[in-house]
């Protein structure tokens, strides 16, 4: 049975040209996102994920190929397909509570549905004590969950996550990480998760997509099935099937991506 | 007042110091230099006017008018036009590629070096101080709002768009707040430079000013006047631009805004 599909690339390509010529990016690239899934795309720096993640959120428009979402030709950015940012996409100028207001304000909803639904994303991130605080006064860990918050708090179809962690030392990873996991039984949006962190991708993803720098078209896809009960990302880690994953990972990465360093 | 504050008034302290005691032993002849507390005497008829002591006893308020309209109308002037043309040139390439090299040769001409023409083009009188003011005032706003509109992080704005802002809520609740603090330091540098300037613009011959009173009694040879005139322009370009920081203060509290000021 086909599956509800929130997302569609078909055939897209896209090339770009620097100092040592024309170098492209995607070739003849397809993939599909189901409603409620969250695919990680895996890849070294310079594989095309961070341009992927453009296209599809509606900043480049510049490709060939079909980026349809729930069906339409992705035209411009739109609320229903929230981007979350590496870092510093908060406004610091605002406390907690009117960056995550913002979004709410421009689709002109009244102060009083505003200040329920900010507190009760505030509460699910575990931040509702801080909702007057300024971005200077959080840490990096707090921050991410406000920029989580600020997206979730518009209840987009889908989350496009830049490599959210990715400045985050392990230990708040880990944190953040088991917080995406509750986040996602309580809103159903599906994920394109962006990151170059193995472990994560394997720690989160329903599906792994791995691009790669070197040879394009060659795309390997994981859906990581662990054979204990798995009740927390700890239990993942520790499988006996996650350094498996890991391993074929690396092959594939070693064995397409002969030129990079 | 904090402990900052305080150590601020050191300089000026030291300064009183050195002058009081030059004075006191004759170092400077009192008919180049009076000794401070002949100036606060002079400063106190020239503001209450029960001494006589000058032909400009009491009149402090007529020149104060007169002055601050100019100030305020050329600071005026040269705010407006600086603030718009700088979000315009630093926000586009195209509008900057037209209009930044004309101001940049206009800005490489002095201020004194417009005055023949200013006297050609307005005859003497408040309007060529207040050409002079909001020409010489205008190159501090126009190069600080330019230079903090355009290093306004790609991010926010890229947020702003993601959670639908349309160009012009990005322009007021992005761009403007994120470039707040260029605007006031070129709001500040123009205000210091219009106090400057106005002296430049009474000293052509007008009757009335802080400007004219130091020419007038210069040529009377009230050296006294001169310096307490001086002091007061000092103490009245202080005063504005503690004005001008207090009222963005104020509002950034009154939106419960964190601008950095």
């Amino acid at each position: 049975m086909e599956y509800e599909k929130i997302l569609e690339i078909k055939n897209l390509n896209k090339e770009f040209e620097n100092k040592n010529g024309k170098i492209i990016l995607f070739e003849d690239f397809n993939l599909n996102v189901k409603k409620d899934e969250l695919v990680v795309l895996l890849g070294p720096s310079g594989c095309g994920k961070s341009t992927l993640l453009e296209m599809t959120a509606g900043f480049d428009n510049d490709y060939s190929g079909e980026l349809l979402f729930e069906g339409e030709k992705v035209k411009g950015t739109s609320g229903d397909r929230a981007v979350v940012f590496q870092k510093d996409a908060l406004f610091p100028w605002l406390n907690v509570y009117d960056n995550i207001a913002y979004g709410l304000r421009i689709r002109r909803m009244n102060e009083g549905n505003i200040k329920v639904k900010v507190m009760d994303v505030l509460e699910k991130v575990n931040l509702a004590s801080y909702s007057d605080y300024f971005m200077e006064e959080l840490s990096g860990g707090m921050k991410q969950r406000v920029a989580l918050a600020r997206v979730l708090v518009l209840e987009p179809g889908m989350l496009l996550m830049d490599e959210p962690f990715g400045a985050l030392d392990s230990f708040t990873r880990l944190k953040i990480q088991e917080l995406m996991v509750e986040i996602r039984k309580i809103y159903y949006p599906a994920i394109v998760f962006i990151t170059h962190d193995i472990d994560e991708a394997l720690l989160l993803a329903d599906r792994i997509v791995m691009l790669n720098a070197g040879e394009k078209g060659k795309y390997m896809e994981i859906i990581p099935e662990f054979e204990g009960k798995c009740e927390n990302l700890m239990d993942k880690s520790m499988d006996e099937k996650f350094n498996d994953y890991k391993r074929e990972i690396l092959e594939h990465y070693s064995n397409n991506n002969k030129n990079m360093i | 007042m904090n402990r900052r504050k305080y150590i601020g008034l050191i300089v000026p302290m030291i300064l009183l110091a050195v002058w009081y005691f030059a004075n006191l032993l004759n170092l400077v002849p009192s008919y180049l230099l009076p000794s401070p507390f002949g100036i606060l005497k002079i400063g106190w008829d020239f503001i209450a006017g029960n001494m006589d002591l000058t032909p400009y006893s009491g009149t402090f308020y007529i020149h104060f008018a007169a002055s601050i309209s100019r100030v305020l109308a050329g600071f005026l002037i040269a705010s407006i036009s600086g603030i718009l043309l700088g979000y315009a040139s630093g926000r586009s390439d195209k509008f900057n590629g037209l209009v930044n090299p004309f101001i940049n040769g206009l800005k490489a001409v002095p201020g004194i070096g417009w005055l023949p023409v200013a006297l050609v083009w307005f005859g003497v009188g408040q309007k060529t101080a207040v050409f002079l003011i909001a020409l010489a005032a205008f190159f501090p706003v126009y190069i600080n709002v330019c230079a903090g509109a355009a290093k306004v992080p790609e991010i926010y704005i890229k947020s702003a768009k993601m959670m639908g802002a349309s160009k012009s809520r990005i322009f007021y609740t992005v761009i403007l707040p994120a470039s707040l603090d260029s605007l006031i330091t070129g709001l500040r540098l123009a205000l210091g430079v219009s106090w400057a300037y106005l002296v430049l613009g009474e000293i052509t011959g007008v009757s009335q000013g802080l400007g004219a009173v130091m020419m007038d009694a210069r040529m009377l040879g009230h050296i006294d006047v001169v310096v307490m005139s001086m002091v007061i322009i000092a103490i009245l370009g202080w005063i504005s631009d503690y004005i001008l920081v207090g009222i963005f203060k104020f509002l950034s509290k009154l939106r419960g805004r964190h601008y950095g000021i």
